[in-house]
């Protein structure tokens, strides 16, 4: 599996994924510089950049090697399709967790201290990042464009409060059983917004609920990807 | 003689469309196999389903008694596969690109790697990245990477596509060489597979339409030859009733290729020569029924 998984590494790129990691530190220092708040705080700002990161590395992950057409090659050879995928996914995971780990690891230097309660609420508040990566491989596998997976992902993921609001708007009230408020729990540090959203449309979105919800649909999306992945013609 | 392949009642639908239908055959250890027929006939779609890219409704293939469904792993690490373009890793170097099917393989080792190279004439090209190879290349890398486990069985679907006579001539010498393994390769140049094959596998329409053994072909077998005469004109009106075409060429059997020779020399036109066209060719158009021009 470590072979398969440092494989999955010199496809996408080693360097680019050090790159965006520099980048995330580079954020780091400049908000510091430029905003005037704690580093703990500043720190839950950077979550969705490694969302986006996320979204721009690897959403052809199975969708490129369909497209070019090394999925001829590399599904040949005597590895299952259920590893192969299971190191797709580690990889995202791996990639995501760093990331997260990189931002943490900053903020405890910079505040000189390893605040528990800090760490904790860190990682809650990046689990969204992994329901992203589990639509990744989903749409990557199931969809099969590049394009669309990029589009799509990236709309959720920036847009999932906006777009809840809409489809509240027009009573569609089943959405706060989906991931889509959930994408984004940065709404959980504004307590005093949170209470109008839930008054005005009489929903109660809280984090216990994302929680749950977004680890659900992360296991599902992942489940749903490898199902595709696992049973669909490599046609090109 | 050992049993190394085994395809039993393979059908396959895509959208609907009835792909293959019943495909039954038998290959046996060091048999070197072709696969012919018209575009669109099912030899890729087969192809693709004996090297687990597609999936099938009904039927099993299996390697050496492995099923390729239930023993995916076991079956696959016995086989080489080159199916259509050598896709490999653009972005990375023919050294790297090999270095990733070498680690998908338990008991391959840097010799074995080294050997294989060596066989595909690309040691002084491994350093450069794949995107920059010439078609030629690709297509012997792509080779290496189908060779790199030593397979018993070697599966090529079109493997000389769009090389130059020089390249096609070295692949074709390469798994001439090749005496102790089995070949499966489907390819539109039917010199290629005639003067390869031991055996030829007819598909048409998703069915076998025959198979054949080399010695078998060519006795009754009708053929495509051409005659080379020294009154062209007078050939030409002789030979009307034989349905030849502008180029004296006719599609007969060894009697009526006999006949003709004779009635032309009965009528004082000298026949220099009777060549014949490519057997495969011959035998190609007659399975489905239509004659060469």
């Amino acid at each position: 599996m470590i072979n398969l998984i440092k494989n999955e590494i010199y496809k996408v790129k080693p360097g680019k994924i050090v790159l965006s990691w520099i980048i995330l530190i580079l954020l780091f220092f400049i908000f510091i510089k430029f905003v005037k708040k704690s580093a703990f705080v500043l720190s839950f700002n950077l979550i969705p950049f490694v969302g986006i990161f996320e979204i721009l590395f690897f959403s052809g992950i199975i969708s490129d090697e369909i497209d070019r057409g090394t999925f001829r090659f590399y599904l040949t050879k005597p590895v299952s399709r259920h590893r192969i995928y299971v190191s797709k996914m580690a990889l995202i995971i791996g990639y995501s967790y760093i990331s997260v780990l990189i931002i943490i690891i900053f903020t405890s230097i910079f505040e000189a201290k390893i605040d528990i309660f800090y760490v904790s609420k860190y990682l809650t508040y990046s689990i969204p990042i992994f329901t992203i990566s589990g639509q990744i491989l989903y749409f990557s596998s199931k969809i099969r464009s590049k394009s669309f997976t990029i589009c799509f992902c990236i709309l959720l993921f920036s847009f999932s409060l906006l777009i809840t609001q809409f489809l509240l708007n027009m009573d569609l009230k089943f959405i706060i059983f989906t991931p889509l408020p959930y994408l984004d729990f940065s709404i959980f540090e504004n307590p005093e917004n949170l209470e109008v959203l839930n008054k005005t449309y009489d929903i109660n979105l809280n984090l216990k609920s994302g929680v749950l919800l977004d680890t659900v649909y992360m296991t599902l999306f992942y489940l749903l990807g490898l199902k595709s992945f696992v049973k669909k013609d490599i046609k090109n | 003689m050992i049993k190394a392949v085994s395809v039993r009642n393979i059908s396959k639908s895509i959208n609907g469309k009835k792909i293959l239908h019943d495909i039954n055959f038998d290959i046996y250890e060091g048999e070197k196999v072709g696969l012919v027929g018209p575009n669109g006939a099912g030899k890729s779609t087969l192809l693709k389903i004996m090297t687990g890219l597609y999936n099938y409704d009904t039927g099993e293939v299996s390697y050496y008694n492995f099923d390729l469904k239930n023993d995916f792993e076991k079956a696959m690490s016995i086989i080489g596969t080159l199916i259509e373009y050598p896709d490999l890793y653009y972005n990375l170097s023919g050294k790297r690109n090999l270095e990733i099917f070498k680690t998908m393989f338990k008991n391959v080792d840097e010799e074995t790697v080294k050997e294989i190279v060596k066989i595909v004439e690309m040691e002084k090209y491994l350093g450069k990245k794949f995107k920059t190879y010439s078609l030629g290349m690709k297509e012997r890398l792509g080779i290496a990477s189908s060779l790199i486990n030593k397979p018993k069985i070697l599966i090529l679907d079109e493997p000389t596509n769009g090389l130059d006579p020089v390249g096609v001539k070295k692949i074709m010498d390469m798994l001439k060489n090749m005496k102790d393994t089995t070949i499966i390769i489907s390819s539109h140049m039917l010199s290629e597979v005639e003067n390869l094959c031991d055996k030829v596998i007819f598909i048409n329409n998703g069915t076998i339409i025959n198979i054949k053994n080399k010695k078998e072909r060519g006795v009754k077998q009708k053929c495509l030859v051409s005659f080379v005469v020294d009154d062209y004109s007078k050939a030409k009106i002789l030979l009307n009733k034989y349905a030849v075409n502008e180029n004296l060429e006719v599609y007969a059997n060894n009697e009526e290729i006999s006949k003709i020779n004779k009635e032309l020399i009965f009528n004082n036109v000298s026949v220099y020569r009777i060549l014949e066209k490519n057997t495969l060719e011959s035998e190609f158009f007659e399975m489905i029924n239509d004659k060469p021009n």
